[in-house]
């Protein structure tokens, strides 16, 4: 990890400090205030919109009370003739109606009245039938007065406003050039802070803030706002105006049925949220400039004791103990650690003149100790060296007497064939002499042809002992020239073992145990014979020593096979009582042995160990279990390492 | 803190992907004043031509835009309209729908190379031409021809007529044919009167003049206004004689205006408003959502000359837009299946309807 001045870091904590502070309050005020401000700049879209109808409807409603004396009087029974004066002032004073007629119950018009300079002939409208008429039709069913979509004048063939209400059974309808009203409507919608556009039912433009030349020309209801408020559904919260953001509001008309729909602009244009946005943003950078300016301060502050502190420890550190402490400040925990280090260093000081009297003693027993061990040292590696000579002496009096033993048993094998010969020879002798004699007496050929036979016999026994013995010799002889001379040579490993076997056969001849051979011929070795041969004894004289111990029957059984990568394998087996798990791991230690003191001197299996890896470079395997016997494995190469 | 909209726009127009420019189809008719109703009816049946073809994802990934703009009524803002929509860049032109506005505009057009379609323009003066101008609605010699043989055959033998100059491309176009026809068949023109719609002339006088030549039949070829005032005058002047129409007066307006007083009047239409085709049931539907109204046949001409020109805009290839206007046809408008001759005239059934219980019922 990184690691940082003190003062960097302060600065940097007290930094960042501020300025997450400032970012988290500026966050929490925009997600706060500024949904606020949509919800009051659309809430303010829908008061100026319900403003303007207000305006509109006292406006038209001014227009509409004009009729309402007339309707009165038209209501009282009798002619209707009379009130053609009343209807020609209406139109002609009142300013507002182009043509204001009475139609009786059938929708038939029968008084009309046009305002001056309209072309049209009140005579030619008697009679005209309104009953097909929309507005006509809506008085009909109302009972309060009803004003029309714009519709095309009959009166005038221009466009106009109807307004009708009720007198008695007849119906007085006024017209007002649309116009008029539109322009009126004009005039209150330039007055309104926001953009305003007005719209009959039909989504039809009537007035409003232009921006080209198109409101007149399109129809406005697939636009939301106005979708919206058809439908009767409160407005979308924002809409997207001319690529402005604006949040609608709009509000009816009861007595026009006509829309009023404006729109606060909102985002940026709309001052309280951009003020609020430009508070946000310059609190932020405030609160960066604030930080920036008082964190090197303070971390300067906070750094004067600290580094006065670290001056006195890197002094303490150089073993200088004697020095001014700095005066208390004003953070409690420094002024603790101040005391604590002054303490600490007199605690040093004080452990350092002690260390120092010790060390003086200490340096004195450490010589003395030294010479004690090198003495002692020097005894072991004699005792060693002893220890070593006498394993070597061991060793090659095992061996020796491993030799006289195979002398032992070639001795008492020859024992036998050539006492046979010589017994024979001395029979023959017996017989040569007996014959002497009684060639002196005169010869019987029975005699001689008897002597002959016996000659015959005898010798033929002699030959055959003799034989077996130069056999044995020869034999015996290869088993010690190979023992004895190291001699390396290619030889078949089924011979040397039969050899082994032959030669180990005396010493067993007496005992309850046997060998079986499973070698098979040609696997051929280029190694020592010696040394396996050796090693073979041993092994098969373990088995009879420690293997058969104590019981009357066992079985040998060597095998060999090929065994991959130019190996041969060559195993051991016997169905003795096996050894211990806990013996496997040292039986090839040197002087490790179960019959100390019965002639074991525990070299045998150590020997056969180091023949085997350092001289046929192979290796020695031992697995037993107890009660079922032991496997000693060989796995030799079949060509032995030069040495 | 001026920058922050343009910061804001240069952020959108950087990050937003720009949908394909669309494609800008002007639409121009008489939007204010008298006549607003015929102009907003067309408009609303262009309008609807053009949500259809947007819907069906507009002509080869393009929105089609429809740039409306209004004549007021006058020849100087009809030749600055068509000025105004050229330089916005529109392909074509719907409209205008008078023949007084195709006067002043087709020369306009021509001359800018823009073609216009018209849904309503009928005078016979646009006929056989072989200019940029196109026309969905029949001229008005076919329309006076199946009239003069309708009212003839009806028994009418002496008619007199009284035709309205505002109009006058129109009208007089009416009166020659209706009385070349007529008198071909054998029946007489007893009288002509003519009047200046919006001028000081009272209708008295014009149905007296009519009157006075004791006719068996009145053709008023005049607007709907102006219609069921004369009507109303020849009854209240004690004539009874069956009373004809023309097809510009046959608006939604005229049974309104009429009420019981136009019972039995007779005028020859373009389309039958008891169409119960699922197509046209369907844009009936369709434009009453929209436009909370009944459409009129301006509705529905506009609507098929928009979605004719379209059509022709989505085969056009490298065919100028005349070329194929000419070559996409047959078209399926809205109650008929119709093409454009060779001149870009177009010869559309006309229905001869009577006034029954308020309502236009076909009579043939």
């Amino acid at each position: 990890m990184r690691a940082w001045r003190l003062r960097t870091s302060l600065i940097l904590l007290l930094a960042l400090t501020t300025l997450v502070a400032a970012i988290i309050v500026g966050a929490a005020i925009l997600t706060i205030r500024l949904p606020q401000i949509q919800q009051e700049a659309s809430a303010r879209a829908k008061e100026s919109a319900t403003q303007l109808v207000q305006l509109t409807e006292y406006f038209v409603g001014g227009i509409e009370a004009q009729l309402v004396p007339l309707a009165h009087l038209a209501a009282q029974p009798g002619p209707l003739a009379p009130l053609q004066t009343h209807l020609d002032t209406l139109v002609q004073k009142g300013g507002s109606f182009d043509a204001v007629y009475i139609a009786n119950g059938s929708g038939l018009v029968k008084l009309v009245a046009l305002s001056p300079g309209h072309r049209g002939k009140p005579s030619e409208l008697l009679g005209a039938d309104l009953s097909a008429k929309t507005l006509y039709r809506a008085v009909r069913q109302s009972a309060q007065p009803v004003w029309s979509d714009k519709y095309l004048s009959i009166i005038s063939g221009e466009l106009a406003f109807g307004v009708g209400l009720h007198a008695g059974d007849s119906i007085i309808i006024g017209e007002v050039r649309a116009q008029r009203i539109v322009d009126i409507v004009q005039a209150f919608t330039a007055q309104t802070q926001y953009p305003v556009i007005v719209l009959d039912s039909r989504a039809e433009w009537i007035a409003g803030d232009r921006e080209g030349n198109g409101e007149l020309t399109i129809n406005w209801a697939d636009r939301p706002t106005i979708h919206a408020a058809l439908a009767g559904q409160p407005p979308p919260p924002t809409v997207s105006i001319a690529g402005r953001t604006m949040h609608p509001g709009y509000a009816f008309s009861p007595r026009l049925g006509w829309i009023f729909a404006t729109g606060v602009p909102g985002g940026m244009a709309n001052p309280a949220y951009r003020n609020t946005v430009i508070f946000v943003i310059f609190s932020l950078f405030g609160a960066i400039a604030v930080g920036l300016l008082l964190a090197p301060l303070w971390a300067a502050r906070m750094l004067r004791p600290i580094k006065a502190l670290i001056e006195n420890s890197h002094r303490i550190a150089a073993g200088n103990y004697t020095q001014p402490w700095p005066r208390p400040g004003p953070v409690i925990e420094l002024n603790e650690l101040t005391d604590d280090l002054k303490r600490m260093t007199e605690a040093i000081q004080l452990r350092e003149d002690a260390i120092r009297d010790i060390n003086a003693g200490l340096e004195e027993r450490v010589a003395e100790r030294t010479e004690a061990l090198s003495q002692a040292n020097g005894e072991l590696d004699a005792t060693v060296q002893n220890l070593k000579a006498t394993q070597g002496h061991l060793v090659q009096s095992e061996k020796l007497a491993a030799l006289g033993n195979l002398v032992a048993g070639v001795a008492h094998e020859l024992n036998t064939p050539i006492g046979n010969g010589l017994l024979a020879m001395s029979t023959l002798a017996g017989r040569l002499a007996e014959f002497n004699a009684a060639r002196a007496d005169g010869l019987r050929r029975a005699d001689f042809e008897t002597f002959i036979e016996q000659v015959g016999a005898t010798s033929d026994i002699a030959i055959r002992n003799l034989n077996r013995a130069a056999e044995l010799i020869g034999s015996f002889k290869q088993v010690a020239v190979d023992q004895t001379s190291a001699q390396r040579r290619k030889f078949d490993l089924a011979e040397v073992v039969d050899e082994i076997v032959v030669m180990m056969q005396p010493s067993l001849k007496r005992t309850p145990y046997r060998i079986e051979e499973a070698v098979p011929a040609g696997l051929v070795l280029d190694s020592y014979p010696g040394a396996l041969g050796q090693v073979l004894t041993n092994l098969i004289n373990n088995a009879v020593l420690h293997g058969f111990a104590g019981r009357d029957h066992g079985t040998i059984r060597i095998e060999a096979a090929a065994a991959p990568s130019d190996c041969v394998r060559l195993m051991v087996h016997d169905d003795g009582c096996g050894i211990p798990a806990e013996r496997q791991q040292r039986i090839f230690d040197p002087f490790f042995t179960t019959r100390l003191g019965q002639g074991g001197a525990g070299l045998g299996l150590h020997i056969s160990h180091t023949a085997v890896t350092h001289i046929l470079g192979g290796t020695l395997e031992v697995s037993s279990r107890v009660g079922a016997g032991t496997v000693f494995t060989l796995l030799l190469p079949t060509s032995a390492p030069t040495h | 803190m001026k920058t922050w909209p343009w910061l804001f726009a240069l952020l959108l127009t950087l990050t937003a992907c720009a949908p394909p420019e669309p494609l800008k189809l002007g639409f121009l008719a008489g939007l204010s004043g008298r006549g607003a109703d015929l102009g907003t009816a067309g408009r609303n049946g262009a309008l609807l031509a053009v949500d259809a073809a947007n819907a069906q994802g507009g002509i080869h990934g393009r929105p089609v835009e429809l740039l409306v703009r209004d004549n007021e009524q006058s020849a100087e803002m009809t030749v600055a309209a068509v000025e105004k929509l050229a330089a916005d860049g529109v392909v074509a032109i719907i409209g205008p729908l008078l023949s007084s506005v195709a006067q002043t505009a087709v020369p306009v057009a021509d001359k800018l190379g823009l073609v216009m379609v018209s849904p309503s323009v009928t005078a016979s003066e646009f006929a056989n031409k072989d200019d940029l101008f196109f026309r969905v609605a029949s001229t008005t010699q076919d329309n006076t021809r199946r009239s003069a043989e309708a009212q003839y055959a009806r028994g009418l033998r002496r008619i007199a007529i009284a035709y309205d100059l505002a109009n006058r491309a129109y009208t007089t176009d009416w009166k020659n044919e209706f009385r070349q026809v007529f008198e071909q068949l054998g029946g007489q023109i007893v009288a002509t009167v003519e009047f200046t719609s919006g001028q000081d002339t009272g209708y008295a006088d014009v149905v007296r003049q009519l009157g006075q030549a004791r006719p068996d039949g009145l053709l008023f070829i005049a607007n709907a206004v102006d219609t069921v005032h004369l009507i109303r005058q020849a009854r209240n002047q004690g004539l009874a004689q069956p009373v004809i129409g023309v097809t510009w007066a046959a608006t939604e307006q005229l049974l309104e205006l009429g009420g019981r007083t136009i019972e039995g009047f007779h005028v020859t239409q373009f389309f039958n408003r008891d169409d119960s085709s699922p197509r046209y049931v369907a844009f009936r539907e369709a434009y009453r959502a929209r436009f909370r109204q009944e459409p009129g046949f301006v509705s529905v001409a506009a609507y098929d000359a928009t979605q004719a020109t379209l059509e022709a805009l989505r085969r056009q290839g490298k065919q100028s837009l005349k070329q194929a206007l000419l070559a996409s046809g047959p078209y399926q408008g809205l109650q008929d299946e119709w093409n454009f001759d060779r001149f870009g005239d177009a010869r559309r059934r006309a229905y001869v309807t009577e006034v029954r219980n308020g309502r236009f019922v076909v009579t043939d």
